[in-house]
């Protein structure tokens, strides 16, 4: 508790050295009086709750980071947080399938809860030509699944929203117009990913009775720019996502997710992911 | 001195307990802190620091750390698995069987702020006479069965909240949709706002937006019926609901709603303006 209360006042001074403000204007900040919030000071005791949450949605964080002794407030005019910015290569359709998983399965204040955490707002999503790196869509699985006690399925899932997010969108209209859902799936992995996933080099390396075999490999350039090693690049969370949005392109066809798995992992230290959908089900030539 | 947040996590964290059958001894063991500290707590006389409303939060299955913004929270799932075998010991005269059970606290919660506002004497002997706690109404997602439902409606009946008088009240949704007010309050279509009420809903009821201000319609999905035929007072409240929604944001200045059946049974049309 004494480390907790520490680490909650340095957050604190942290805040007033980077918005540049004192302590009164912090206490209106906070909703309360400069008196009452130097008691508390004087004796380094957690403020109230709502003054916490007051000034945490005055600044767009989420209130519990005032325990993380690694919080960073998120530069104003900048949409991303530092740690995100750095070797920014995926678009934001992967985490338009995240944030829109959570608003209709776990609701509106789990959402925002979601931003809140990784100080994100609504414009992000709507804005296609923001960045990130890789590292805020494996955080956002990684604290979800933390949050909510989520499953791979609940994973897959979230990839398989997809469908719903770019149906009516130039894209979507375009996987639809596919002659066949083989068709949808080559030209989806081939022509598509490279729009939205510069991180990853996607290929079809086989389809065979209906089986077809996706390589996903990370490139070494981005590796060497984010400093690490291929290993580290991913998390079981997201390539369960990936899965679902693989799995999800007979939707755009059948209304049907196809059957998916998971052959190989480089986080099980493989040189590349692989996936196979099962199409057999499906009418898929 | 006794802040508001203080209050609101007071009836949080009591109603916790109490959902869980605990004493405050072994409560306080779960959370690593002392008995007097839980009892300051629930007294509302003194705010928990910052970690152990997370272990709070962590320990007993509640996800939205900002419920005492809003005098309500909701527990897991799981936390309700037991209902049916053990009941609940916020309400242990009445049996949640799964036929048994017509909608959540959520749907009756603006109601219960509104008794307790005005009808409190009252309110609180009928809870006595019941053996309900006052803490069932705070876990929003606290299944009510259809005997809880009857008594409830029967009582509001008994202080002049009628079918027809229930369209006048002025019902605050702050607490029953919580964070989501401020989400409906911005949202600038109805479509938006219509698709909001339906995910934060469970009475079986779906609200249709038209696409013509003014009205909307009511589908009654078939698990439904037996929720709201009890009585004209609680379907005509179910169906009204985003009427109500709508007069709290003060976005809409209402003639007397009026409610059509459109086709038997199933689909009714509520216009009201």
């Amino acid at each position: 508790m004494l480390n907790e209360s520490k680490i909650f006042w340095d957050n604190l001074e942290r805040i007033k050295d980077y918005k540049l403000i004192d302590d009164e204007k912090l206490c209106a900040l906070l909703g309360m009086s400069l008196p009452e919030f130097r008691r508390f000071k004087k004796v380094r005791a957690f403020l109230p709750l709502d003054a916490i949450y007051q000034l945490a949605e005055n600044y767009n964080f989420h209130f519990e980071d005032l325990l993380n002794s690694n919080f960073v407030l998120k530069e104003d005019a900048l949409p991303l947080m530092e740690k995100y910015r750095k070797a920014s290569y995926s678009g934001v359709l992967p985490l338009r399938n995240i944030v829109n998983y959570v608003e209709v399965n776990k609701g509106l204040r789990a959402k925002t809860n979601l931003l809140r955490k990784f100080q994100l707002t609504d414009d992000f999503f709507m804005t296609d030509g923001y960045k990130t790196n890789i590292h805020l869509i494996t955080d956002m699985n990684q604290f979800l699944g933390r949050t909510y006690n989520l499953k791979q399925e609940d994973f897959i899932n979230m990839g398989r929203r997809s469908p719903f997010l770019l149906g009516a969108s130039k894209l979507g209209q375009k996987l639809s117009q596919q002659k066949t859902i083989l068709e949808t799936v080559t030209y989806f992995i081939e022509e598509c990913t490279k729009l939205f996933d510069h991180n990853n080099k996607y290929t079809v390396e086989s389809i065979r009775n209906g089986f077809v075999t996706i390589a996903d490999t990370p490139h070494n350039d981005v590796l060497i720019e984010l400093g690490i090693r291929r290993h580290q690049f991913s998390n079981p969370e997201t390539c369960f996502t990936k899965m679902g949005v693989i799995s999800s392109l007979s939707y755009f066809k059948q209304k049907k997710h196809a059957p998916i798995s998971k052959i190989s992992s480089i986080l099980q230290g493989d040189p590349a992911n692989r996936y196979v959908i099962d199409l057999n089900g499906l009418n898929f030539k | 001195m006794e802040k508001a947040s203080n209050k609101s996590i007071a009836a949080l964290v009591k109603a916790t307990r109490k959902f869980h059958r605990l004493q405050q001894t072994e409560f306080s063991a779960i959370l690593g802190v002392t008995q007097g500290t839980i009892s300051k707590i629930e007294a509302a006389s003194m705010g928990p620091e910052l970690g152990l409303w997370f272990k709070f939060l962590r320990a007993f299955n509640i996800q939205d750390p900002y419920c005492f913004t809003y005098y309500g929270l909701e527990f897991d799932q799981s936390s309700f698995a037991n209902l049916e075998s053990d009941g609940s010991a916020l309400a242990p005269n009445f049996n949640f069987t799964k036929d048994n059970i017509v909608f959540t606290v959520r749907t009756i919660r603006p109601l219960f702020d509104f008794i307790t506002k005005n009808h409190s004497k009252a309110f609180d002997l009928f809870l006595k006479e019941n053996k309900i706690s006052k803490e069932f109404f705070f876990i929003l997602n606290h299944p009510v069965t259809s005997e809880i439902a009857h008594k409830f409606f029967i009582f509001l009946e008994e202080n002049k909240i009628t079918a027809k008088s229930v369209a006048l009240l002025d019902l605050n949704f702050e607490y029953a949709l919580g964070r989501h007010m401020k989400d409906i309050s911005s949202s600038e279509s109805s479509d938006e706002l219509f698709t909001i009420i339906n995910n934060n809903t469970d009475s079986g009821l779906e609200y249709e937006f038209s696409g013509i201000k003014g009205e909307y319609f009511i589908n009654l999905k078939n698990h439904a019926k037996s929720s709201i035929s009890h009585s004209e007072l609680i379907m005509n409240y179910n169906f009204l609901y985003p009427y109500h929604v709508m007069k709290s944001l003060k976005s809409l200045k209402a003639k007397t709603p009026k409610i059509q059946e459109v086709k038997k049974d199933s689909r009714w049309h509520v216009t009201y303006a």
